[in-house]
């Protein structure tokens, strides 16, 4: 066997790709031949690894246009060869120094060129008023649903009502739906009385306030999530909010969109061991989306990001933020050509949009679109002030 | 004069150097172990599982380690142990390479094991020289963490397409960094 079959084995097999049972013999017969052999394919499982590490931890940057990533024709023919792979380099002192010189030239006017336009474009872009308004919100505006003493007793939770039908806040197309076996509830915290000594909201009700003494604005009360299994809670948005250039026939998120969504957020403590979880949805987890909260794949029970991709959770991210403490979570959703790109803050300062690289957690997500929020609950978390829209200021309105 | 710190007793000293002694270990040997471990569980998932499983008998067993001795070897029989239980308790699924094979895995593991830190530094840099194309199936493959055919599906090409052009980016990646660690090393 040559080595360069061997390698492509090792691929396959590293791939997902079933050998037969031939491929197996001639490819352990080739390891064992020499060490040079069993080096070769150690050097190819450590490239593997290697690139599973570091692109987990961040993407390859995409240098120029994405239209060189569109195949042309009939791709099957003529897989890359390894020149066409690499950007070809000119070693140094074959380019001509008139020549250099005059491309220097040339990369400083466009340079010049590039600077004042991006200049007018952000002159432009500064001008136009900004979308300060929540395409969709919810305050939980609602009258506090009762329940049986005591609240933590998984057993007497609701079954029925909670936030079934409910109806208020702006920019949905339906009330809320529960389709758990158990609901969601408003609960009044000012008039809570029975706090289980371990729960760790009674302090003070859903709130966030920065360094700088700005407020978060909020109204009415708040929602609960089940104790024990499990509440389902979801809402459809209504897309006709939203601008026609933010969305597609299969729902929000059209490519070139950003879209954010905020909420506060805080679990009855901080552990998500045994299952105890309690997550905000977009999208779905049998196709595609994106999830934020406490997480069973994260038992520290950590605020937690991912991304969905056919039933599997894809670039799990974890902060170091527990779950056990209030919360006020803010996503930004940058729909792209293939996977999008998500970056989450956690109780970011509220005076102006926060920077990218200052991001808590920052992954990319499956190509997905959405057109419904989904709260599934395992375990009781209070959450509040949910708004979804086109900038960092709609979604973080300050009193 | 005192220092007003009460004495750390001996035996206190000597379990905090044998951690900082298993901690410094690890972190040398990580990267080398997950290698060889993905040869024998090639989904990413389960080899980091089982790197993980690898790292706590590392830890409850560290007190049987001879410090006189490498310690990739000795990390690496602990690995082979996890794999066969790990292939006990799924049975049905098949082991492609085990017994022999993975033996002269483990010897070359620890033959390279100088080497790596180039490697590493050199298929760094060689990333930065990809096509946005090589990049972006990269990024499809390791970072969104899609399968062959879900690639060929967003871009719009065939499964044997994606799994050729990807071989050939790895490739043509092993090829670059030889390159750049011979003149380093020269």
């Amino acid at each position: 066997m040559r080595e360069q079959e061997a390698l492509e084995l090792i691929d396959a097999h590293l791939d997902d790709d079933c050998l037969t049972d031939q491929q197996v013999e001639e490819l352990s017969a080739w390891l064992k031949e020499n060490p040079q052999h069993a080096e070769r394919a150690y050097h190819r499982l450590f490239l593997h690894t290697f690139l599973r590490r570091r692109l987990q931890a961040q993407r390859l940057p995409i240098l120029s246009t994405r239209t060189d990533l569109v195949p042309q024709g009939p791709v099957d023919v003529a897989p890359p060869t390894s020149t066409e792979l690499l950007i070809p380099q000119a070693p140094a002192g074959l380019v001509p120094a008139r020549k250099t010189y005059r491309r220097r030239r040339i990369l400083l006017a466009s340079g010049i060129i590039v600077a004042v336009a991006v200049t007018w474009l952000s002159l432009m872009l500064s001008s136009a008023p900004p979308v300060a308004m929540a395409d969709a919100y919810d305050g939980f505006d609602y009258p506090a649903t009762s329940i049986p003493a005591p609240a933590t007793d998984a057993r007497t939770w609701p079954t029925t009502g909670g936030l079934n039908g409910l109806a208020g806040g702006t920019g949905w197309a339906e009330p809320w739906q529960e389709s758990g076996p158990k609901v969601a509830v408003i609960v009044d915290h000012a008039r809570e009385l029975n706090w289980d000594p371990k729960d760790m909201r009674k302090f003070k009700p859903l709130a966030h306030s920065d360094a700088k003494g700005n407020v978060l604005q909020s109204t009415g009360l708040q929602m609960r999530t089940a104790m024990g299994p499990r509440s389902l809670t979801s809402r459809k948005l209504d897309l006709t909010t939203f601008p026609t250039s933010f969305r597609d026939e299969s729902g929000l998120g059209k490519d070139g969109a950003v879209v954010w969504f905020s909420f506060l957020a805080q679990s009855f403590n901080s552990t998500a061991e045994k299952n105890r979880f309690t997550y905000f949805q977009v999208g779905s987890r049998e196709v595609s989306g994106f999830r934020l909260g406490k997480v069973g794949a994260a038992p520290s029970g950590n605020w937690t990001a991912m991304g969905l991709l056919t039933g599997g959770q894809v670039n799990l991210r974890s902060s170091t933020v527990p779950s056990g403490e209030m919360a006020f979570m803010v996503t930004r959703l940058e729909f792209r050509p293939g996977p999008e790109d998500a970056a989450v803050w956690i109780n970011p300062s509220l005076a102006a949009e926060p920077r990218l690289a200052e991001a808590t957690l920052r992954l990319s997500v499956p190509d997905f679109r959405f057109d419904r929020i989904t709260i599934n609950a395992n375990y009781s978390t209070d959450i509040d002030e949910v708004r979804i829209g086109q900038s960092f200021r709609a979604v973080a309105p300050i009193k | 004069m005192s220092s007003g710190m009460d004495p750390i007793p001996d035996q206190a000293l000597t379990v905090a150097r044998s951690r900082a002694l298993l901690a410094r270990n690890w972190g040398n040997v990580q990267a080398s172990l997950l290698a060889f471990i993905t040869a024998s569980a090639p989904q990413f998932s389960d080899a980091e599982d089982l790197l993980q499983e690898v790292a706590v008998e590392v830890a409850v067993r560290f007190d049987d380690y001879d410090p006189s001795r490498p310690f990739l070897p000795w990390a690496l029989w602990i690995a082979k142990i996890k794999l066969a239980e790990f292939y006990r308790s799924r049975q049905r699924r098949e082991v492609i390479l085990m017994g022999e094979s993975m033996d002269a895995l483990a010897e070359a593991c620890v033959n390279v094991q100088e080497t790596l830190s180039d490697e590493q530094f050199a298929i760094e840099k060689c990333l930065d020289r990809l096509t946005d194309r090589s990049r972006e199936m990269l990024n499809l493959r390791y970072s969104v963490g899609l399968s062959c055919s879900q690639i060929g599906a967003q871009l719009g090409m065939s499964v044997g397409y994606v799994r050729v052009a990807l071989s050939r980016i790895r490739t043509t990646l092993t090829e670059c960094a030889q390159a750049v660690v011979k003149p380093r090393s020269a």
